[in-house]
């Protein structure tokens, strides 16, 4: 069988993968999707569907996605956000969290290392989440790997590990309350200079949505477009709630992680796309109309006075023409006199 | 002078990457363009197909589950459920005022009929309904109440369940409970039979924003160290402040969008949504409780 196959199965990959180039470039000369997060749930149910130990389940789901992220960066998407390992994971048997954490370690590696992906789409890897919790020889990896790939521009690959979004909404807010304090405590100028200015020293009044915003572990990231979770489950489980509760689409997919395929991610960023192109049209629309009703309302502002004017002017040269055929006709007369 | 031509040249909805100035890779994108248009119509008729098929099955739950307006259809609906949520949520739109069952009465008559039907179920013990705008707010809450009330009287009649309404960004409620200038902790008194809870776009963000003011008040005054702000004390704030996480959600609009729903509470909170449902129905709202009471959660295992 597998010697049958053999010979057609490099032509057949390259048939494929010449087709999912050609999607995506068709794809990315519509509107895309700045950032993208993913859920990535159903590995440990595919594993026991298919019979497979837990860990090669974590395998399979960890290959699909380096296939999912090379789709998503070669459309243009600038971040791509995956949620590996939330903080409530330490409460899985150790077996389990061991498995993870290896696999976490050898991809970590794999990705950061030359003429991988982050090479190849120009991309810095960011490690979002709790770093205290992280055990020490993952976190000096982690370290080498943002410090090698931190001056990459093209895009971002933001891996949450270990993140809950309520320990990222608590820390943000600790770092603002933090710099606020700080700010204040540093001494206000000697009264001999005069009355400190308290418009110069930042207040608990100004802080804003926007200093909260930026303090979250994805603060340098664009806003989130679309949330995508697999295995039917149908809760965010603590991951960017803050992020993705407003202007984001939310995508609940009953497939499991690891047959989440190409094409089903393909067929969202569709959608995706559709709607948005209908949206911005839309506002073209809205946009075009004001621009148009407010010339129209200047123009009719000046019409009336100009078709006065107008007329008058009509008037006036109607009764000069008048004038003159009359001083002609007198001259005439006056000529044939 | 080039970016003008480029804005001629390619649809507004072309992202600028990808807009090569240069003849052979302009043919390319122009082809490629089309291709996507074919695509997006495609898709359009796909999802016109999808469209029709939601309202009928739509359609179908209304005719298949009607309440008749009383409690007992209600609690014989919902009782070979497994579980059913203490806490429910519920994403209402403000329709347009001047079409039938639209504008603030719309709403307020939506708001009773979900508040009798979670009575009916005799689980639900608290129901938070977000209506981005808060246009509800600016009314006066004994009024809001009276109407809610006169809602549900006509499932109840005289056996009218007790219920509150509670306004957390305000900090009004009705009916207050003790009155001689002692604050009651609204969240724990349970002698209601149900108490509703009515938020807005300000309880998400804005609130969250808020509570990090009052923080710096606070560590400036040197009642707190920031390093004290942890998960812990966030959440009993915003449990105060707001409301408790419901554990689900049904969000009764044609797309699933959460409109800036806090966003501390939707943690683990089930969230439903029924496609190109554009209607606050009896069905729907049976169907969020079917699926609440089938999925199973498991907190990080």
């Amino acid at each position: 069988m597998t010697v049958l196959s053999l010979p057609s199965f490099p032509l057949m990959q390259y048939a494929r993968n010449l087709f999912q180039d050609l999607l995506v470039r068709v794809l990315r000369t519509g509107p895309v999707p700045r950032h993208v997060a993913f859920i990535m749930d159903g590995n440990r149910r595919f594993a026991k569907t298919n019979n497979l130990e837990l860990r090669e389940g974590h395998v399979a789901g960890t290959e699909l996605l380096l296939k999912l992220l090379e789709v998503c960066f070669r459309m243009g998407i600038n971040t791509v956000t995956i949620y590996a390992f939330s903080i409530e994971n330490f409460n899985r048997p150790k077996v389990e969290t061991d498995a993870l954490f290896d696999l976490i370690r050898n991809n970590i590696v794999v990705l950061g290392s030359k003429d991988e992906m982050a090479e190849r789409y120009g991309l810095a890897i960011k490690i979002l989440g709790n770093r205290d919790l992280i055990p020490e020889d993952i976190l000096e990896l982690i370290v080498r790997v943002e410090e090698t790939t931190k001056d990459n521009k093209r895009g971002t690959l933001n891996i949450c590990f270990p993140y809950t979004s309520r320990d990222d909404i608590a820390q943000a807010i600790q770092k603002v309350v933090t710099d606020v304090f700080a700010d204040t405590k540093q001494a206000p100028p000697p009264k001999s200079f005069g009355p400190p200015s308290s418009t110069s020293r930042p207040s608990p009044l100004h802080v804003t949505e926007k200093m909260l915003e930026k303090a979250m572990y994805t603060g340098e990231s664009p806003p989130l477009d679309i949330m995508i979770r697999t295995s039917g489950v149908t809760r965010l489980s603590d991951f960017m709630l803050w992020q993705s509760h407003k202007n984001c689409t939310l995508e609940f997919v009953d497939t499991l992680w690891p047959d989440f395929g190409v094409r089903e991610l393909y067929r969202l960023l569709l959608k995706w796309s559709y709607v948005k192109t209908l949206e911005l049209q839309r506002d073209d629309l809205i946009q075009t109309t004001k621009v148009n009703n407010s010339t129209k309302n200047d123009y009719v502002g000046n019409y009336d006075e100009e078709v006065s004017s107008h007329a008058s002017a009509l008037t006036k040269i109607s009764s000069v023409e008048k004038a003159v055929v009359h001083d002609e006709g007198i001259v005439e007369g006056i000529c044939i006199d | 002078m080039f970016t003008r031509l480029n804005q001629m040249l390619y649809p507004s909805s072309a992202n600028p990457k990808f807009m090569p100035s240069d003849p052979w890779s302009f043919i390319c994108f122009h082809v490629l363009h089309t291709v996507l248009l074919v695509f997006h119509l495609a898709y359009s008729l796909v999802h016109f197909v999808q469209y029709v098929a939601h309202r009928i099955k739509i359609r179908g739950l209304a005719i298949s589950y009607h309440h008749n307006r009383t409690p007992q259809l209600i609690s014989h609906d919902v009782a070979d459920l497994t579980k059913l949520p203490n806490h429910l949520a519920v994403i209402v739109d403000l329709q347009d005022g001047s079409e039938e069952g639209g504008g603030v009465e719309g709403l307020v008559a939506q708001i009773s009929e979900i508040a009798a039907w979670c009575c009916g179920t005799g689980e639900i013990k608290q129901l938070s309904v977000y209506e981005r705008t808060g246009c509800l707010k600016s009314y006066n809450i004994k009024d809001v109440y009276k109407l809610v009330e006169e809602g549900m009287r006509s499932y109840y009649g005289s056996e009218m369940p007790s219920i509150k309404i509670d306004v957390p960004h305000s900090g009004a409620a009705h009916p207050t409970g003790e009155s001689n200038g002692k604050v009651v902790n609204r969240k724990t008194d349970n002698k209601n039979d149900l108490t509703i809870h009515l938020l807005s776009e300000e309880d998400g963000r804005e609130c969250l924003v808020d509570l990090t003011k009052t923080l710096s008040e606070l560590a400036i005054a040197k009642k707190l160290k920031p390093r004290d702000i942890t998960v812990d004390v966030i959440d009993e704030q915003m449990n105060m402040l707001v409301v408790t996480e419901p554990e689900l959600l049904i969000v009764f609009g044609p797309q699933l969008d959460l409109q800036g729903f806090p966003p501390w509470q939707i943690r683990l909170t089930e969230i439903y949504h029924q496609p190109d449902n554009d209607a606050v129905t009896y069905g729907v709202f049976l169907k969020a409780l079917q699926s609440f009471a089938s999925c199973k959660q498991n907190v990080g295992k």
